[in-house]
């Protein structure tokens, strides 16, 4: 069977039950939540099956790379994998509901951010669909003085971009949606950064145009595709780059995120000459630090689509829409 | 016009840092990308900014019209025409 790629692979949690669901969250809180979320994440358990394959590989990978541990059943991992893709869904629109607050969020190693925001300049950060970043857009958005920007690819999202503008009319605000980058989104985007924004965009999924734009990589031990996209970016807008992850814990019952921000480079730079592999060494760096951080927190990878099958075949065959 | 084409060689150099190229080596009637000059879709993004940087030029999300726009230094020529009497 021929492997699907991630952008046809509706998000695994369909937007009408999550609808029922975040009435009840709403009504009467997280705990009867959380007891409704167990059968409707069994039942998608059940019978996603693409789903729940890619949940197997992903902890297959991370078992085989020394990063989760292996004394438990793989298939009760799995599980609860899930279980942490339905709290996350149910984070997102609690953030934007307000009951998400700045108390909840510990803000790792802050001085590269604050050093940037004090000088007026703008960056490129790296996230990923490992934790939940939608805590820090929602909690920057009321709390920070810089403009921060999220590229998201198409129109993926919009049916729960909707629903998180329902819950918060300024959810939207912000989402530049873009396909590729043209050479007309790289002037509006050089424009943001000469005005001292931030943009944010993910770097572990491959554009949905499929030109190609992704560079092979080894990740979890085996060989696959990851984005040039935020590279090449920053490369042309002449920015400093971070990376970003918010993972999730408990602490008290509730929910608790750890925001962890690091330096990445300083410029990227992609010389004419060998731009190849200065692309490889950047990605396969980038790779390499977004392992470490599926081994801090291994449950909350949320790419449910197959991620290495890629791996020997011609990106560009193999991406086209079913 | 010339001027203008030159003029253009010499941005396309210098924005695309193109070593060991002179204006005198680029036909304006061949091609930039893939072909002639050889030019890739990175290279695209840098012409771009630089275009908006020298002239202001405000580039249509339409990618079918960048890339009759950025086909060859005619092309160009009279994009940037077309501007600075619009």
């Amino acid at each position: 069977m021929k492997a699907r790629h991630w952008s046809t692979v509706s998000e695994a949690g369909a937007v009408s039950g999550i609808r029922f669901m975040f009435g009840i969250y709403r009504w009467f809180g997280r705990l009867p939540f959380r007891i409704c979320l167990y059968p409707v994440i069994l039942y998608y358990f059940l019978f996603k099956k693409t789903a729940r394959d890619a949940s197997l590989e992903y902890l297959r990978h991370m078992r085989a790379d020394y990063r989760l541990r292996d004394d438990q059943p793989l298939l009760l991992q799995s599980y609860r994998h899930f279980m942490n893709f339905g709290e996350c869904i149910l984070d997102k629109l609690a953030v934007w509901q307000g009951d998400i607050s700045l108390d909840s969020l510990a803000f790792h190693n802050h001085e590269v951010f604050d050093d940037l925001v004090s000088r007026g300049q703008g960056c490129v950060m790296v996230g990923s669909h490992l934790g939940n970043l939608e805590i820090c857009r929602a909690l920057a958005k009321r709390n920070v003085s810089v403009t921060i920007n999220v590229l998201m690819h198409t129109a993926h999202a919009t049916r729960f971009n909707e629903m998180l503008s329902r819950a918060n009319s300024e959810a939207h605000v912000n989402v530049i949606q873009v396909s590729e980058i043209s050479p007309a989104t790289a002037i509006l985007l050089k424009q943001k950064i000469d005005d001292g924004e931030f943009l944010v965009i993910a770097g572990d999924r491959t554009p949905v145009s499929g030109q190609g734009n992704v560079t092979e990589v080894s990740f979890l031990g085996e060989r696959c595709y990851m984005p040039q996209g935020p590279f090449v970016l920053a490369s042309i807008l002449r920015c400093p780059v971070l990376s970003i992850f918010c993972l999730r814990r408990e602490r008290g019952g509730k929910p608790f995120f750890d925001l962890y921000m690091d330096h990445f480079a300083d410029r990227i730079r992609l010389p004419r000459r060998d731009r190849e592999s200065a692309l490889e060494e950047t990605v396969q760096r980038w790779a390499d630090l977004l392992a470490g951080y599926c081994q801090k927190a291994p449950l909350q990878w949320f790419n449910f689509y197959s991620y290495w099958h890629r791996a020997d075949a011609d990106p560009n065959t193999e991406i086209s829409p079913d | 016009m010339n001027e203008l084409k030159t003029e253009l060689k010499q941005l396309v150099i210098d924005a695309l840092d193109l070593e060991d190229v002179t204006v005198d080596d680029i036909d304006s009637s061949e091609p930039l990308f893939i072909d002639g000059l050889g030019l890739d879709s990175i290279d695209a993004l840098e012409l771009g900014l630089a275009l908006q940087k020298c002239y202001g030029i405000k580039l249509t999300a339409d990618s079918e019209e960048t890339r009759k726009h950025f086909a060859s230094i005619d092309s160009l020529a009279e994009l940037v025409a077309s501007h600075k009497n619009a």
